[in-house]
């Protein structure tokens, strides 16, 4: 039983690797693309490794009494919330490596700590920047939870499970995107967020020199980078479950849908980040809980509505 | 097994992918560059980073100033190991400018430019010229050679990186003592003693003090020095903050970059030079601003296609039909960011009388006709009118988004402009029209703004408050083109001009 566990938590791990080296390219692909320069795959390829290769032989650097505990902890809580929601995402119809009948529930859970994470980061490095950097976050995150809880709500509503498994096979007819048009606009933006990505990565923006990064280096920046941009794979990967469809999909094996799914959906992340200016947190604070979550609870109430029509007739 | 043996073991490998990294660069501007430095942002070879803890080369460009060179020291220690110091210098500074930059470290990497083969903004013979077409052919030579100078830093640069990931070159030491910046004060055998409910002072400092914030809460206030190596700053600005959260209880600007007249709005003082120059050094600026902005607001992508227009517009290479092209695509990029005007709206709000102490496109984007080419025959004969924001209509007028419009207009004013001018020339008198107000010789148009932020900034998050500043464009950060002969004859006359907010009085 051990080493059963064990090998899927290696298999989730290896499959998370996989996506954060693959997200890495696409980045600089997306980048290069929207500059107007020819994307140079090859070149693409071997950035990440580099960069990795690199960091690896930085040492790390400290600041006047960080906390070391917390700074250490820190991109583990983010790396480990992450691989911890990817293991609940079914990549086949077999099921996910991590088999709940509450998936939705856990993985809600999962990304919650994602604030934890990041604002603790910012507060272990003992420097104002990387202070303002995790103050930001919190008001950037209780302004996109309610909208994310709200859609996977809504999304679970037509299974009548919370399975993220029943989710999918809900989805045989018509794609949760398609039957709740509100649903995968809104979780895309909360998506942004809680992947403090381009317009809202507020709390590593330039006007803080990086902030909850600022002070990395080394090993810690390379874990630190990793943790984050695994954010945006399983935020994707999640997605691609809940609205596109999993696994479902013609011709091609239900893997394989996933996997296509999820990149669709991690490159409009990444593209948001190369095209869309900084936003302006108390702007998006003010648009979060005046349209975001009133848009949210349409979306589940429409949902709710059209569940209850579909059992009636 | 330790990490430190694992590196150990895992080396050659590593090093050996990671000698093809892009370089990890922290920039310090000095004066007197050889080469703009905002156009390594066009390469892909190396990352500009905005901290330096994850750099492994410190750039120097150019010679740095006394009041930078403490800031510098502390810079070089915060970067990690294996790191080294490269100064990029400009081979006709003198010996004298450039003895203490090269003191920094002990050994620093010099690359030397010679520049008197790089574009200059006029150059030296266009005083006889009949029209700037001579000086346009000059650029489009020296085009190459920028590059050609920018493509040997970047091999340095590289080179350097291969040699201490390999362990070919020795890591730089530390410069300033390792001390402890404030040693606890308190007494007694854990150091609990001492006066105050909390015993001694810890680390030598006082303990964050409350106060009450705009929601009438109690927070602890963050003082804050920014600058002068702040990346969405010019170079040499610093600012001292106060915090709480992130809003600006209270700033006050504590240096400022020295500023130095473009060599041909310093000839410009004193006879008539081409518009055609005078409208594209104008330009250029407006777009070397527009892409730093563009940047500090996380636009990269439009960022760097500014660059590339503003770079060509220096060289002389595109035709202005061209450039007027160019400039349309990126305005139009700009004008649909609807994310950026929502960031820009409402911040940073200039209006009179306030802004009548600033001059030229800020006062221009606060409604104020406040041009010196008016007063000037041959830009009225093109029948040029100064281009204004309105206020009336909209409640957030001459904020920063009507910076930023009002400055795309005057790009594309200048590039039509440039276009009809032909041969005609402007000015010879005491005052001109310069990229950011009226210029004379003793006084230049940024240096009044530092008096007004400590008010702007009140209140603002510090998010809008880097925008407010970034919209004012209080220049090109210790960017220093080519001085022509006469402005170094006249570096007396320019000594009251050079800012040293140290001495200055802040009116508050």
């Amino acid at each position: 039983m051990t080493s059963y566990i064990v090998a899927h938590i290696f298999e989730v791990i290896a499959l998370m690797a996989a996506g954060v080296y693959a997200t890495a390219v696409l980045d600089i692909i997306l980048g290069r693309a929207l500059t107007g320069c020819a994307p140079r795959i090859g070149e693409s390829l071997a950035r990440p490794v580099q960069g990795t290769a690199l960091l690896l032989l930085q040492h790390g650097t400290t600041t006047e009494h960080p906390d070391a505990a917390g700074w250490a902890f820190a991109p583990a809580l983010l790396g480990a919330s992450s691989i911890t929601a990817l293991s609940l995402v079914p990549f086949a119809s077999s099921g996910a490596t991590w088999e709940v009948a509450s998936g939705i529930v856990y993985f809600g859970a999962a990304m919650a700590l994602v604030m934890v994470a990041v604002y603790l980061e910012g507060w272990s490095a003992n420097s104002v920047f990387s202070l303002i950097g995790g103050y930001r976050f919190v008001a950037q995150a209780l302004s996109y939870e309610m909208p994310l809880a709200l859609v996977l709500i809504a999304a679970a509503l037509p299974s009548e499970s919370l399975a993220i498994g029943d989710i999918v096979r809900s989805q045989t007819h018509v794609w949760n995107v398609a039957r709740q048009p509100l649903g995968l606009p809104l979780y895309l933006i909360a998506s942004v967020g809680l992947a403090f990505w381009g317009p809202l990565g507020l709390p590593e923006a330039k006007d803080l020199a990086g902030g909850t990064s600022a002070e990395l280096s080394g090993i810690a920046l390379l874990l630190w980078r990793g943790a984050h941009l695994s954010v945006v794979v399983v935020t994707a990967a999640m997605g691609a479950a809940v609205f596109l469809g999993g696994w479902l999909g013609p011709w091609l094996p239900g893997t394989v849908w996933v996997v296509l799914k999820t990149f669709a959906l991690i490159v409009i992340i990444l593209a948001s980040g190369h095209t869309l200016a900084r936003v302006r947190l108390q702007w998006f604070v003010r648009v979060a809980w005046t349209i975001l979550i009133p848009a949210a609870l349409i979306d589940v109430f429409a949902s709710g509505v059209l569940v209850l029509w579909a059992k009636t007739h | 097994m330790s990490t430190m043996g694992l590196r150990q073991i895992l080396r050659m490998p590593l090093a050996s992918l990671a000698s093809f990294a892009p370089v990890r660069v922290f920039l310090l501007t000095g004066e007197n560059a050889p080469v703009d430095p905002e156009l390594l942002n066009l390469r892909d070879d190396l990352i500009l980073l905005d901290s330096p803890r994850s750099a492994t080369v410190l750039l120097i460009a150019g010679a740095l100033s006394e009041s930078l060179f403490e800031p510098a020291k502390h810079i070089h220690d915060q970067m990690a190991h294996p790191r080294c110091t490269v100064w990029w210098v400009n081979a006709d500074t003198s010996s004298a400018e450039n003895g203490q930059t090269l003191s920094l470290v002990p050994d620093p990497l010099i690359v030397s430019v010679n520049t008197s083969v790089l574009p200059a903004s006029v150059s030296d013979e266009s005083d006889d010229e009949s029209d700037g077409l001579r000086n346009t052919e000059t650029n489009a030579k020296s085009n190459a050679n920028t590059n050609d100078a920018l493509v040997a830093l970047v091999s340095a640069l590289k080179r350097t990186q291969y040699e201490l990931v390999t362990g070919t070159r020795a890591s730089e030491l530390d410069i300033c003592p390792d001390v402890d910046p404030a040693p606890w004060r308190g007494v007694g055998p854990y150091a609990q003693g001492g006066t105050g409910m909390t015993g001694g002072v810890p680390y030598g400092r006082p303990l964050t003090e409350r106060a009450p914030d705009r929601d009438s809460l109690e927070l602890d206030q963050l003082p804050l020095r920014v600058g002068p190596f702040f990346h969405s700053f010019p170079q040499g600005f610093v600012l001292d903050v106060e915090l709480q959260g992130d809003i600006v209880q209270s700033a006050l600007v504590s240096a400022g970059p020295v500023m130095r007249l473009p060599a041909m709005f310093a000839m410009a003082l004193v006879k008539p030079v081409p518009i055609v120059v005078i409208e594209r050094e104008r330009a250029r600026s407006h777009l070397h601003w527009l892409s730093h902005a563009l940047r500090a607001h996380g636009l990269t992508s439009l960022a760097r296609r500014t660059l590339r227009l503003s770079l060509e517009l220096s060289s002389g290479h595109a035709s202005m039909t061209d450039c007027a092209g160019e400039l349309r695509i990126i305005a139009r990029g700009v004008e649909r960011s609807q994310v950026l005007w929502w960031s820009t709206r409402g911040v940073g709000v200039m209006r009179a009388p306030t802004v009548v102490t600033a001059l030229g496109p800020i006062a221009r984007a606060s409604g104020i006709c406040d041009d010196a080419r008016i007063d000037e025959p041959s830009y009225r004969a093109l029948g040029f009118e100064p281009i204004t924001q309105s206020v009336a209509t909209s409640a957030a007028g001459g904020d920063s988004s009507a910076r930023w419009r009002q400055r795309i207009a005057e790009v594309a004013q200048s590039l039509d402009l440039a276009e009809r001018a032909r041969g005609a020339r402007a000015w010879g008198s005491s005052v001109v029209e310069g990229t950011r107000g009226r210029t004379t010789q003793t006084e230049q148009p940024e240096t009044r703004l530092y008096a007004l932020l400590p008010d702007l900034l009140q209140g603002l998050e510090w998010s809008d408050a880097v925008t407010a500043i970034v919209s004012l464009d209080l220049g090109e950060g210790g960017k220093v083109r080519r001085v022509l002969p006469w402005a170094a004859k006249n570096k007396a006359a320019e000594a009251p001009g050079a800012m040293n907010m140290g001495q200055m009085d802040h009116g508050m």
